[in-house]
């Protein structure tokens, strides 16, 4: 996993208090929603928050593919980099 | 008696959407139009995610006296099931539903059709224009018929309450398909002349261009888990004349962070799948619930009764409620096993039902988790299935449940703790899973 992908690996686990999963079970192309991690919209909600409060990210539905951002941990990380603001 | 489907005029755009919007007799038109394609069904399934076009299907439905069955986001597997219990039916869908092996027809291919003309349908207050479904105790869906005119009824307190009239605009957050967000986004609109926004924004960036779009501050209907998000947002939020939040109870810190960063009043609304909305408060100002006007509260022996003050008639619910002499009450707790997470409603039995009649699971249990303080309630699973897969669990689930309450954890034990009459230890249960978690850490 790149380093990135860890501290944002870190940030989910750490926002959704998943005490059962540590970064090292972390997949970076394992989808993050339904399948893989589990989760649903209302953690994408909650993850669009600490990405808005760490890295000045907003997302919404005006980008082009939500659920593409929100696929894996790694489309997750490029879109952060690609679009951080700090 | 019959009473119109559009209660209040608006001169101005009605439905809210980013394609310059549809005025009312634009509106009409579409429903008339829809009306006169729908086959001699008694009930129509809709299966519609979109409000503009759950809008649509609804009135067209009732325009042709049908029963409209909501269930916007069942599985093909509840589809099914329902259809199964009301055969005289027929789906009404668009672009977005999933496909279902039964008669549909799509509303969307009515967009840009101008529609047919003719005047506002009457609908007699006796029809029965919806039935709404809720996870009964045994897992099977409980269906719930709405009258016309009980509908009306209700609508006519949400405006009394919250003052909305043809001038507001209602941007909610909320599904269609369910009590709130049908009484909310649906009624309250079609009654009052309000008008909608017709999307359901989810992230704060969207909530605030929905809001935006409205030509006057508008009254956003939304949860304690959306406002709890949002409240923690950095987000400028443009005007807003009031929030409502509903599905369950908003803390008092998260209800003044927001009443401070919206700028407006942050109400509650205490209601029901049965009942319609039963109470309102300003979270700020306290515990306590004032009936909507017209409705009582009593104590009862399985939980409360809400009374209807002009004809006696009552509606139980299960729920334990401290009233008070001057009507108003403090609610202490549900009285069954009935679960709520985001806004949706299952009972723990139904849901252990689905999980132990999976094929290779032996014996299973949800444990409802609260991990964290604030947020959502997440479900983990015990199951005793030896050579079974989480993931082949979890995919028979999500065929059957709504993901809300799909397991953030599958555990397997060798054996669930129960008692000498065959129920469930919570307590060593809880246990087991603490020792588990314990040992993952390590």
């Amino acid at each position: 996993m790149r380093e990135i992908e860890l501290e944002v690996g870190r940030m989910i686990i750490e926002t959704l208090d998943l005490k059962d999963v540590s970064v090292d079970d972390l997949r970076p192309l394992e989808p993050m929603f339904y399948d893989g991690l589990g989760l649903d919209s209302i953690d994408a909600l909650e993850i669009s928050l600490a990405m808005s409060s760490r890295y000045g990210v907003q997302v919404g539905a005006k980008d082009a593919n939500v659920n593409e951002i929100f696929s894996s941990i790694r489309a997750l990380s490029e879109y952060i980099q690609r679009n951080r603001q700090r | 008696m019959r009473l119109p489907l559009l209660g209040e005029r608006n001169s101005e755009e009605w439905i809210v959407n980013g394609r310059g919007g549809l005025s009312q007799p634009e509106f009409l038109h579409r429903v008339l139009s829809l009306a006169d394609r729908l086959p001699e069904h008694r009930y129509a399934v809709v299966l519609i995610r979109s409000l503009e076009h759950f809008l649509t299907a609804f009135c067209a439905a009732a325009a042709r006296c049908q029963t409209a069955i909501l269930c916007g986001d069942l599985t093909e597997f509840g589809v099914r099931e329902l259809a199964g219990m009301y055969p005289d039916s027929y789906v009404l869908v668009d672009t977005a539903s999933p496909a279902v092996p039964l008669e549909s027809i799509d509303v969307s291919l009515l967009d840009g059709d101008s529609g047919s003309t003719g005047r506002v349908p009457k609908i007699s207050v006796d029809q029965e224009v919806a039935l709404l479904h809720t996870s009964g105790s045994t897992g099977k869906p409980t269906l719930h018929g709405k009258t016309w005119g009980a509908m009306l009824a209700g609508a006519a307190r949400w405006r009394r309450r919250f003052g909305i009239d043809s001038s507001d605009c209602i941007v909610a957050t909320v599904p269609s398909h369910h009590m709130y967000g049908f009484e909310a986004s649906v009624l309250l609109p079609l009654n009052s002349g309000a008008a909608v926004y017709a999307g359901r924004p989810l992230y704060p960036t969207d909530v605030s261009a929905a809001l935006e779009r409205c030509a006057v501050a508008p009254t956003l209907v939304t949860t304690p888990t959306h406002l709890s998000a949002y409240a923690r947002s950095d987000l400028q939020w443009p005007p807003i004349r009031q929030v409502i939040s509903s599905t369950a109870a908003l803390d008092a810190a998260t209800a003044q962070r927001c009443e401070e960063r919206m700028k407006c009043r942050v109400m509650e609304v205490f209601g029901s799948t049965e009942t319609g909305a039963i109470a309102s408060r300003r979270t700020v100002e306290g515990n306590r619930w004032s009936c909507l006007r017209g409705l009582e509260v009593r104590v009862a022996p399985d939980g409360a009764r809400v009374m209807h003050a002009d004809n006696g008639e009552f509606v139980r619910i299960a729920d334990t409620l401290d009233i008070h002499g001057d009507g108003t009450f403090d609610f202490l707790g549900r009285t069954a096993d009935i679960l709520k997470i985001a806004g949706k409603r299952a009972s723990l039995a139904g849901l252990n039902r689905h999980l132990t009649q999976i094929e290779g699971i032996e014996d299973g249990v949800f444990l409802n988790r609260r991990d964290r303080t604030v947020g959502v309630e997440r479900l983990t699973a015990l199951v005793v299935a030896p050579g079974v897969s989480g993931e082949r669990i979890r995919a028979e689930l999500a065929c059957r449940i709504d993901s809300v309450f799909l397991p953030r954890k599958i555990v397997v034990v060798d054996r669930i703790p129960r008692d000498a009459s065959g129920k469930v230890s919570h307590a060593h249960a809880h246990a087991l899973l603490d020792r588990f978690i314990r040992r993952c850490g390590q």
